[in-house]
């Protein structure tokens, strides 16, 4: 079982908060494991959907796969009686961290896809930050609730009011379908790690800007630094 | 003191609800809901009123019927706005606790829903169950970070043989206690079908 140690690593704090690098001496984690723990963290702190993380993700539920059927293949033999009593449950509580981790990064992108579908589809940018499940599961969740507001209550509203209207006379779905999700709030406050030297950078439409460089943690608003964050200089915390 | 209009009380249900923990979702107010929708009737019947059937060019009314034309337009336009707040805000809470206890909702969740609320849970469990599918994701996973991999639970009623993952087929009575896979469990947790038993000790 040896391998488990180079695909997890030894995770002495369990689900720790450290920002790995800390504890140099300490044999390290699967990388994967490490990125996809920054990720998503990023993803809980931020007010949009990131990139979708699918390399990490699905290297991640491939080893835990292999490591689980490997795991039950010596239970099974039955050989060592300290594998099968000690070290299965050790492996398969670590196991179980892992897929946790996978499955609350897919949660939260899935809370936050529902919430805002209507700015997503509307926006390309955002729309291409999606895997394809989530895509699908955008649009369809969209079709839901759309029908669920018709029924519930637009239909029943005098004949100008059923739909959403541009400044023009149209019937105009895009609006309609911001009208019953929840916009991002991309003015929240939010604390950012950087990744990298980013020099000075402008942290506020009145133009005030902050030197970031390496390793530096800051407090501001997500707006103005919304790009450093989606092409991974920042993470958020 | 004159009632509430309708859109206010919707409002308030939704602020109530989200501080209640133990009924998350309110009761769908039919009458506030109904109200709101004879209120934006007759706001309009107005309107048309005002702008004769709707044929008089709106440059042509004297200021004092434009300016009521725009209150009477805003006002349903308000009412709409809180009504899809209402409906939104729902339907959030309704989606976050098909994750969280399974596709069996709460009782007194259920119980709440407007029959249009109840369609939107069979056809949304659906599409969860797609996209978990599509996102090799198993939607009886927890929800709460593992700490231990088995806890003891007791049956608060009569479950029957349960399936689980770990532990084939378990024959859980009321009353009995089980030392079970916390996956197993968790949505049985979560339905509030058995209880987990902790030794008092916070970790």
């Amino acid at each position: 079982m040896a391998e488990l140690d180079a695909i997890l690593g030894n995770d002495e704090g369990g689900m720790d908060m450290d920002m790995g690098g800390t504890n140099q001496g300490a044999p390290r984690r699967n990388p994967a494991y490490e990125q996809l723990l920054t990720a998503w963290r990023s993803e809980q702190a931020c007010p949009e959907v990131l990139p979708w993380r699918g390399d990490l993700v699905d290297a991640l539920l491939d080893a835990a796969e292999q490591q689980e059927a490997m795991v039950k293949a010596t239970v099974e033999q039955g050989g060592d009686v300290d594998e099968c009593l000690f070290s299965a449950p050790l492996y398969e509580s670590e196991l179980a961290r892992c897929r946790f981790v996978v499955g609350s990064y897919v949660r939260c992108r899935l809370r936050k896809l529902e919430r805002q579908c209507g700015y997503i589809i509307a926006d390309d940018d955002a729309y291409g930050r999606l895997s394809d499940a989530e895509k699908t599961h955008a649009v369809k969740y969209l079709d839901l609730i759309e029908k669920h507001h018709r029924a519930s209550l637009l239909e029943d509203l005098p004949e100008p009011f059923r739909d959403e209207r541009k400044d023009g006379d149209e019937a105009c779905p895009e609006v309609l379908a911001k009208a019953i999700s929840k916009a991002p709030a991309l003015d929240r406050f939010v604390f950012i790690k950087a990744n990298k030297d980013l020099g000075d950078v402008q942290i506020d439409s009145s133009g005030e800007t902050a030197f970031i460089s390496k390793g530096d943690t800051h407090a501001l608003r997500y707006g103005p630094v919304r790009d450093y964050v989606l092409d991974g200089s920042l993470s958020l915390v | 003191m004159a009632e509430a209009s309708p859109a206010r009380r919707l409002l308030e249900q939704i602020e109530r609800s989200s501080r209640n923990a133990e009924e998350p979702v309110g009761e769908f107010s039919d009458e506030a809901m109904s109200q709101l929708k004879a209120e934006c009737a007759k706001l309009y019947s107005e309107v048309l009123r005002l702008m004769d059937g709707g044929d008089a060019r709106v440059a042509d009314l004297p200021d004092a019927t434009k300016a009521s034309l725009v209150v009477h337009h805003q006002r349903v336009l308000r009412n709409k706005e809180c009504a899809l707040f209402y409906l939104r805000e729902r339907l959030e809470v309704l989606t976050r606790l098909r994750c969280e206890a399974g596709s069996n909702l709460p009782r007194n969740v259920r119980r709440h829903c407007s029959p249009q609320e109840s369609q939107f849970n069979a056809a949304y469990d659906q599409l969860y169950q797609d996209f978990c599918r599509a996102s090799r994701l198993d939607p009886r996973d927890s929800l709460k970070p593992p700490r231990d991999l088995y806890v003891e639970v007791r049956c608060n009623v009569d479950c029957g043989d349960v399936q689980t993952k770990h532990s084939g087929t378990v024959r859980m009575d009321k009353g009995t206690s089980h030392f079970l896979r916390r996956a197993d469990v968790e949505q049985l947790i979560a339905q509030g079908l058995v209880t987990h038993v902790t030794t008092g000790v916070a970790p």
